[in-house]
């Protein structure tokens, strides 16, 4: 694998999360972090943005990058980078909300009439629609659609592939609801 | 940058709505990570990687510095055995062992033939000694000096004792001789007795 790494390297092909962070764990080379946060941060500050205000966003990113620097040797190579990324994440972001004693996994949303109203800003809807929703499904409506599978929501949620699958169908049912018809045109 | 989408994620059922998809990617789009985010988190790995290049030199440098002190160590210990004189010693040892056994084989031979010329010429020597001259016929007898000869002469030869334990010694006088027995000497050209053997043939 290492050799293929090297040719690519050479050949200036691009690399993959994966194999960049596999030289990364070898070589602590700076430049290659800054190829893997340029490939990955907007996606996770979304993540965290989605589940938190900005200021939590920008504080859990910075220290999920910095985690990935220091526990580099604890990543395996035969796993998604991104998946191991947004894992570290979802577990600090846990933490800085048992530490503020925020529960947001126990905060019920009344999702039963709370039509936003389609006013001419479908994308408005949408952000507003995606905000009403449960903590848990919406975070398994974005890491889906962050490209996660089953398998890997399940194992950076913690939770059974059943559970996700069922979150995924009421979130998507709720956006559609929230979106009405608009959503079509 | 295209999204991209992992093996697994065939194994979802619920179904991706592209509408939903599109009004995602949309909000992801207006939304970018802070850039003092990226700025911190590249400074701190150049700081850790220029770290970890300060160790690597240590490290160097300490493999290097006890190189140095392994190599020192064999060149004092290589000049302390080399003013040390047993090294001459082994190598003269050396060169003496193997020229001696050629050198001591051909100082035996010499050795071995020169006393076998010796032991030959004194083996005739002694023939031409032993060849007796005359014999006598005698009665042996005791005196206060030891053991004495009479002849039918009336003539008493005295034997010394060095005489006696010498003819003894070559085997030349019988162990059993006892006072008063008849005896036959036999002389050299030299008048030296060679041997003291009993006879019976004795008449005076």
């Amino acid at each position: 694998m290492s050799l293929s790494i090297a040719i690519k390297s050479f050949l200036h092909l691009e690399l993959s999360n994966e194999e960049l962070m596999g030289r990364y764990v070898q070589s602590g080379d700076a430049a290659l972090l800054a190829r893997l946060y340029d490939n990955c941060a907007n996606d996770l500050y979304h993540y965290l943005l989605t589940h938190s205000d900005p200021e939590m966003a920008g504080e859990i990113a910075q220290r999920a990058w910095l985690r990935v620097m220091e526990k580099r040797h604890l990543y395996h190579s035969n796993g998604q980078f991104k998946a191991w990324l947004f894992t570290l994440a979802r577990n600090l972001l846990m933490d800085e909300y048992r530490r503020i004693k925020r529960q947001p996994l126990m905060e019920s949303t009344d999702l039963t009439g709370t039509s936003t109203g389609y006013q001419g800003d479908i994308q408005l809807a949408f952000n507003q629609a995606l905000a009403t929703l449960p903590f848990l499904q919406r975070e398994a409506f974005v890491l889906q659609q962050e490209g996660f599978g089953l398998q890997d929501i399940a194992a950076i949620t913690g939770d059974s592939q059943e559970a996700i699958k069922s979150r995924l169908r009421y979130a998507k049912n709720h956006l559609r609801q929230q979106l009405g018809d608009h959503s079509e045109e | 940058m295209p999204k991209t989408i992992y093996a697994n994620s065939l194994e979802i059922t619920v179904k991706n709505d592209p509408s939903l998809d599109a009004l995602y990617n949309k909000r992801k789009q207006s939304v970018k990570a802070p850039a003092s985010t990226r700025s911190f988190i590249l400074a701190k790995a150049k700081s850790t990687q220029v770290r970890a290049s300060f160790n690597l030199w240590n490290w160097t440098l300490g493999v290097s510095l006890c190189t140095a002190l392994l190599v020192l160590f064999q060149y004092v210990g290589l000049s302390h055995r080399q003013i040390q004189p047993q090294y001459n010693v082994i190598q003269v040892h050396r060169l003496y062992e193997e020229s001696q056994p050629l050198e001591l084989a051909r100082q035996a031979a010499q050795q071995t033939r020169i006393q076998h010329a010796d032991n030959y010429a004194r083996y005739m020597q002694s023939q031409q000694v032993l060849a007796t001259h005359h014999k006598l016929n005698a009665e042996l007898v005791e005196t206060a000096n030891g053991w004495g000869l009479q002849t039918c002469d009336r003539e008493l030869v005295l034997l010394t004792t060095q005489l006696v334990d010498q003819l003894r010694n070559h085997h030349r006088l019988e162990q059993q001789l006892k006072k008063g027995d008849q005896v036959e000497i036999a002389f050299d050209a030299q008048g030296r007795i060679l041997t003291i053997k009993p006879t019976s043939k004795l008449n005076c």
